[in-house]
Formats: structure tokens, C-alpha cells, sequence
């Protein structure tokens, strides 16, 4: 059965996807969107929607993945046993063989993992596009911060993105969309430890609007992002690239339609995308096609399409598809304060410290880390939270719930990981409900990272103390726990077709309507920043590529 | 002994994230992830919710029905015990024990390990205390809970399992109450809180 024709089929509708979508539209082409996920509605789905929402559990699947096969990672190094997540006061017990299991943390639905991500919008600096040269980490991007720069402020428009310039340690810029968010009281709290330390905690720049952007309604400081913002102010693409998008009247939106795999021509180009819908299997046709399932699914659809025309999978003549995986190398630490914070309101990561995140050839964390504070995503939200994590039951656990309640945030570092062909995403022979090979995701630390993480708890751990905290309640690193929210990298981008998967507007190699437009072909991960407005700003750089292509 | 990490004493000014324990196929006992085990159970509780308290009546029912049969008054006695009334209201005030028995019959699981549970509980009290557990004093019924959840719990594992769940259980439901967001001063997030959030500049913390 075939679709009716269409120039361009774009395949997932998160960061990426949603943005390309948004781009070729508006550039006049007509687009089918393919979600596996359904399309939630704010005012119904969420569990905020209802007062008593702790009993209300997560839309969002984000328990172990089907179709990822979960995977033990590579032994840890007994020696650094200082670096395992702990809870409490205890020590660490011991160092476990292995990295814990890779659950895939992603969201299915219209707009992706933006559904759950707490809205953070940062552009990568200027030297985090010279990753190699500046700080000998990785390899450099075909492109450089300038080329990317007119995309992250039309993303930035589209987003409402608030904040607030003159951050030194960024390429200088005008105005934000909107102003920034006014800091929490933690945030406050911690701003004048880091001052103490000679740090400087900023205001964040999120796509959580402080005044109204189209028609929504600013943020509403409910600290709701990760279940789902019920007030349709988080700019989720679904709220912001795809809405848009269908004002054009050229987008089809298919939910619940799961791509399969790719067919391709003789000469390699593709020809078609088959995907799940309605228990059938079906064929669309288009020009063009975009890929933006991820940085798992994406390299897994390539993979296991067309064995006959390509054995190794699409655009894998080079043998780096599906390699070099980046998770995050991250460190939180859930401290307590003496004092009442409410720390369950407000934007969930406020504030952040950049005066780590210029690498330092000759420093503990070569690759930069950006430390920030979050009062509601230290798993510490609602009273529920505070009362299941207190300890015993009766009239002491009733009053040090209330005693505490509100008193408790995280104190995190993120630094890059280091991009190394080892970790990587690779077919398994297990299939999944639909007969889909599974993958099997392997991911470790270098010394380089393990470096970064010894750095980030020591920084962390200071500016905890610094400001007061009465008690660390936990600490977690991805040592031990894997870190799979910002997954990137299985499809590099670069020049030279030996050494990446896309060219630098994101063509596949050998694949000249091949396109992808997510989280995999980043090369680097921006030393710390989060990744969801660069791919949104390379999803429309792709596009109007894609545009100036078509119409020649 | 893993134990001694969930309930520590209850005085111990400890937070901790906890396991919940779960009794597994085969009757072995592990750790189970707290959003893990909570989900399934949650959505027993969702189609409660906080105001369509369906009562007593399908408990009373099955009070007769044979030996996985309910004991209200022991259950609630175990609700009062683990959020007691003080200044604020407790869990039974909270009308969490209605909303515990008809989540508890919509999960067969929970179900039987409630009934197996609240037997043992009281058969243990009428052995050591010559009484049954909901005729006990606050005190006597708080180091009874206690008891028989550290030191030798495996001897009584079907006590054990029901005071794991019981605790978690009446800890959801009391704390997403009207009477805890009262004792706590919470507004529930669906109403946002950009009016309550202090408006001073920032730039003190910004130029520091």
C-alpha cells in the first residue's frame, strides 16, 4: 500500500525530527511525519492534571526499553571505587564488575523526549566546534559556531527561549526571546556559596518562557517538565516546531507508525520507508528522507536496512555507524538543607556555573563541565517523594517529613564524554515484538572521563559544603549508573566519507536523499551543555538545505 | 542487613532513597527500583482517586469469604501506627484506610499478602503480648511494627511483606491528600506557582 506523494518523509518527531519538519514546510514542501508514539494531550495526560498527582504514574515509558537489549557495560576499575553512586552517609559498598544496565531513556510521542527534557536551551560555545584542535578531544566538526548561529536564533524564536546575555563564557550575543527566569531560592542559596569560591552561578537559558509565546502561556514554575508540562508553557516541540508546522497545511502527521526499514535503488539512493501502522506493514514514497529517530534507533534503522545493497547497513561504508556513543559523564548529588526551600517550585535547573566549562588541556576535566543546581529532579518533587524516602514510619517519620519537606535539590556536573569507537550501538540476533533486531549498547569511561567525574564530585562536594547543606542524602555518577538521557554521536558528521556517516549539512554518504537530522551526528557533546537546541538548529540547517536542493 | 536501611530507627534523622521490597516468584525477596514497583501499584490507586472512596463494603464482604479474608480493624490499627494522629491529622483521619482497601481489592497480589500478613500480625501479638494487635497502645503497636521488620523478620516473612507494602501504601495515600498538603502549606503544581515566586533581581548573584 503506498502514501500519497510527498516530498519529504521525516521520520520521528523529537528535537530533530520535529524541527526538519518545521523547516521543509515552511519552505513549501509537503512532509509525512512518522511518530511511533501517540500525540499526548496536556490538559488530560499528565499526572500534574491531577491534585493528588504522586498517585498518578508517568505517561511516558521510560522503563527498560523492548527494543534495546539491555547490556552490561565494561568492568569498572575496582580502584576508583570513590567514584560509585552511594545513598546516605554509608560508604560505597563495593565496586560492582560491571557499569549498570543501559535502559534507553527516551520518550515515545509527538515531540520526543522533549515531552520530559526540563527545557534546557544552550548553544555550544564557539570552541566546542573545535573539539580536537583546542582541547584534543575527539575530532573537530565540519562546522563551526558561526554557520550553526542564525539556526540557534531562529530556534531560539520559535522556542521563547528566556535568559540572559552577556554569559562571558559564550560567543557574545543580542537579547533573549525572553527574559530570564528569576532564580529559585536554592539557586540563591547556592549563587552565594559558588560567589565564596570565586564561581559564578548564571541564570539558565531554558525554552521555558517567561512571557507569553504564541498563544501559551509563560512557565508556571510548577517544576512539572519531566511528567509532562500541563500548561502547554514548556516548549516541547510538540507545542512549538510541530504546531507551527501544521499551520502550513503540508504536514501529515502519522502517529503510532513505526519505521521499519529502508528500501533502496540501484544507485543507492532510497526509495522507500516501510513502517507499522494500524497492524500493517505499509511504503512511503518521497524525494527526500530524514531520519530523527535518535541516537540509538536512528544507527539501528540503518543498520539492519538492506542487506542485499548493503551489507554493512546504510552509509556505513566507513565502519563508523553506530560508533562513537556519547552519554553524559554526569554527577549528582542530592543534599538536604537545614532550611525550608521549596525547592518543588520553579524551573527544575535554574542555574548553572560555566566558569568550568572552557577545557583545560593541562586540568582534571579536559573536556569542560558545566555544574548547575535543580530543585525538583534530585527524585526529591513532592511530599510523596519526601515521605517514601524517609526512613521508618509513625510520629518521628511524620515530623521530619515535615520538617524536611522542600529542603532538598541536586548539585550536579555534566562534562563531554569522550567520543571513542568502542562505544558503540551494534545489531543483536534477538528480535523485538515486531521482529525488529535489537540493539546492544556498549559504553564506557576513558581515563579522561573518569578524570571528569573525580573533578565534578570534588566541585560539587565543595560548593555543597560551602553553602551550608546539612546532609548528602545520595550520590550518583555515571561510573557506575549509565546516562542515557543525552545519547549522541552514532552517526558523525564530518568531510571526509571515510571517517563520518553525514556530511556537514547532514546528507548520508552514499546516500544522496538520505538525510538525519538528530542527536547521532553530533561529533562532540558542547563540554557539558545540553544538546537539544543544537540539534534543533542543525535539523533546520538541514532543512533549508534539503529546500535548496529540491527546488533545483 | 538491607532491613536496617529501610526501616532504620525511626528516630535516626537518616534520608535515604529506599528499595522497596517485593516478594518475587518462588517466594524469594528482592529489591525492587521504588518508581518500578510503585507504577504498577499506582495504577490500582489512579482509578481510586482521592475523592471516589468506595467504603468498606467489598471488604465486609469478603470478611466471610475464607481465609485470605481482610481484617479491617488490624489494618487500620496498621495505617494509624505508621502516620499517627498528632497535631495534624493521621492517616485514619486522612480517610486513607478506605482508599487502601478498595486499591488493595483491585490487585489481587497486594491482596493476599495483606490477608496472609495481617493474620500473622496478629497471631505474633496474641503470642508474645496476649493481645490482638489493634487492642494494643500506640507505643506497643509502633515496636511490635519494629519488630517484626528487623532483627529475624524471615521468621515472620508473610508480616514482614504486608508491613513493607503497608508503609508504602499509606504513605502514597496520606501524603497526596488534602491533609498533608494542609500540614505541609503545599499547593498542588496543577495550579503553578509564578504568583508565589519572589520577584528580586537577580543580578546580585548574576555579577558576583
Amino acid at each position: 500500500m503506498g502514501d500519497a506523494a510527498y516530498d519529504a518523509v521525516v521520520i520521528g518527531s523529537g528535537a530533530g525530527g520535529g524541527f526538519a519538519a518545521l523547516g521543509l514546510t515552511e519552505a513549501g514542501f509537503k512532509v509525512l511525519l512518522l511518530e511511533r508514539g501517540p500525540r499526548f494531550d496536556p490538559a488530560t495526560d499528565y499526572p500534574m492534571v491531577h491534585e493528588d498527582w504522586e498517585r498518578h504514574p508517568n505517561s511516558f515509558r521510560i522503563a527498560p526499553d523492548p527494543t534495546v537489549e539491555p547490556h552490561i557495560g565494561p568492568p569498572l576499575d575496582p580502584a576508583r571505587i570513590d567514584l560509585l553512586s552511594r545513598n546516605g552517609p554509608a560508604p560505597p559498598s563495593r565496586a560492582r564488575e560491571n557499569r549498570g544496565l543501559f535502559y534507553y531513556r527516551r520518550v515515545l510521542g509527538v515531540g520526543g523526549t522533549t515531552l520530559h527534557y526540563q527545557g534546557e536551551a544552550h548553544r555550544f560555545a564557539d570552541y566546542a566546534f573545535r573539539a580536537a584542535s583546542a582541547y584534543g578531544h575527539g575530532v573537530d566538526w565540519p562546522i563551526g559556531y558561526r554557520e550553526l548561529e542564525p539556526y540557534y536564533e531562529r530556534a531560539e524564536r520559535i522556542l521563547g527561549v528566556a535568559g540572559e546575555p552577556g554569559n562571558p563564557h559564550k560567543p557574545p550575543r543580542g537579547s533573549f526571546p525572553t527574559p530570564a527566569q528569576s532564580l529559585s531560592r536554592a539557586s540563591r542559596l547556592i549563587g552565594a556559596a559558588a560567589r565564596k569560591l570565586g564561581w559564578t552561578l548564571r541564570t539558565n537559558t531554558l525554552a521555558l518562557p517567561s512571557l507569553s509565546v504564541d498563544g501559551r502561556p509563560p512557565c508556571q514554575h510548577s517544576g512539572g517538565c519531566t511528567t509532562g508540562c500541563i500548561f502547554n508553557a514548556k516548549s516541547s516541540v510538540d507545542q512549538t516546531a510541530i504546531r507551527l508546522a501544521e499551520r502550513t497545511g503540508r504536514l501529515t502527521l502519522r502517529t503510532r507508525a513505526r519505521a521499519v526499514a529502508l528500501e533502496t535503488d540501484a544507485r543507492g539512493s532510497v526509495s522507500g520507508v516501510v513502517y507499522l501502522h494500524g497492524g500493517a506493514r505499509r511504503l512511503a514514497r518521497a524525494r527526500v528522507y530524514v531520519l530523527a529517530l535518535g541516537a540509538i534507533e536512528t544507527p539501528r534503522l540503518l543498520l539492519l536496512s538492506d542487506a542485499n545493497r548493503h551489507p554493512q547497513g546504510i552509509g556505513n561504508h566507513s565502519g563508523q555507524l553506530g560508533r562513537n556513543l556519547m552519554e553524559n559523564v554526569s554527577v549528582n548529588l542530592v543534599v538536604r538543607f537545614a532550611q525550608p526551600l521549596q525547592a518543588y517550585k520553579g524551573p527544575p535547573i535554574d542555574a548553572r556555573i560555566w566558569d568550568f566549562a572552557h577545557p583545560d588541556p593541562q586540568g582534571s576535566v579536559q573536556s569542560g563541565c558545566v555544574l548547575g543546581v535543580s530543585g525538583t529532579s534530585s527524585g526529591f518533587h513532592g511530599p510523596v517523594s519526601y515521605a517514601l524516602a524517609t526512613t521508618g514510619f509513625g510520629l518521628a517519620h511524620k515530623r521530619a517529613v515535615r520538617n524536611r519537606f522542600g529542603s532538598v535539590v541536586s548539585i550536579f556536573g555534566v562534562a563531554e564524554q569522550e567520543p571513542r569507537a568502542e562505544n558503540r550501538v551494534a545489531l543483536t540476533e534477538r528480535l523485538d515484538a515486531d521482529g525488529i533486531p535489537m540493539v546492544r549498547v556498549h559504553s564506557g569511561h576513558s581515563a579522561k572521563d573518569v578524570a571528569a567525574l573525580s573533578a565534578m564530585i570534588a566541585r560539587c562536594t565543595r560548593l555543597a559544603k560551602t553553602a551550608g547543606a546539612e546532609q548528602t542524602i545520595a550520590m550518583r555518577s555515571s561510573y557506575d549508573r549509565v546516562s542515557a538521557t543525552h545519547v549522541a554521536g552514532t552517526c558523525r558528521m564530518g568531510r571526509d566519507p571515510d571517517m563520518s556517516v553525514v556530511g556537514p549539512h547532514g546528507q548520508v554518504h552514499g546516500a544522496d536523499n538520505l538525510y538525519i537530522a538528530d542527536a547521532s551526528v553530533l561529533v562532540t557533546q558542547g563540554a557539558g551543555d545540553s544538546p537539544s537546541l543544537t540539534i534543533q538548529a542543525l535539523a533546520l540547517r538541514t532543512a533549508a538545505f534539503i529546500a535548496q536542493r529540491l527546488r533545483t | 542487613m538491607r532491613l536496617k536501611a529501610i526501616y532504620g530507627e525511626a528516630d535516626s534523622s537518616t534520608l535515604q532513597h529506599i528499595g522497596v521490597w517485593l516478594p518475587a516468584r518462588g517466594e524469594t525477596i528482592y529489591c525492587m527500583n521504588r518508581r518500578h514497583f510503585l507504577k504498577r501499584w499506582l495504577r490500582a490507586v489512579a482509578t481510586v482517586g482521592t475523592t471516589a472512596v468506595t467504603g468498606v463494603a467489598p471488604l465486609l464482604r469478603t470478611a466471610n469469604a475464607g481465609n485470605d479474608a481482610l481484617d479491617l480493624a488490624t489494618l487500620t490499627a496498621v495505617a494509624d501506627t505508621i502516620v499517627p494522629g498528632d497535631e495534624a491529622p493521621g492517616a485514619v483521619d486522612a480517610g486513607v484506610v478506605s482508599m487502601l482497601v478498595s486499591s488493595i481489592e483491585r490487585d489481587p497480589r497486594a491482596r493476599k499478602h495483606y490477608a496472609l500478613g495481617l493474620v500473622e500480625l496478629n497471631r505474633y501479638t496474641l503470642e508474645t503480648v496476649k493481645k490482638k494487635f489493634p487492642d494494643l497502645d500506640p507505643e506497643t503497636r509502633a515496636r511490635v511494627l519494629s519488630d517484626l521488620t528487623t532483627g529475624a523478620w524471615w521468621r515472620r516473612a508473610a508480616a514482614y511483606r504486608m508491613i513493607a507494602l503497608a508503609r508504602n501504601h499509606v504513605l502514597v495515600l496520606f501524603y497526596s491528600s488534602p491533609a498533608a498538603y494542609q500540614m505541609l502549606d503545599y499547593t498542588a503544581p496543577r495550579f503553578g506557582y509564578l504568583k508565589d515566586r519572589e520577584t528580586t533581581s537577580n543580578s546580585g548573584i548574576r555579577d558576583g
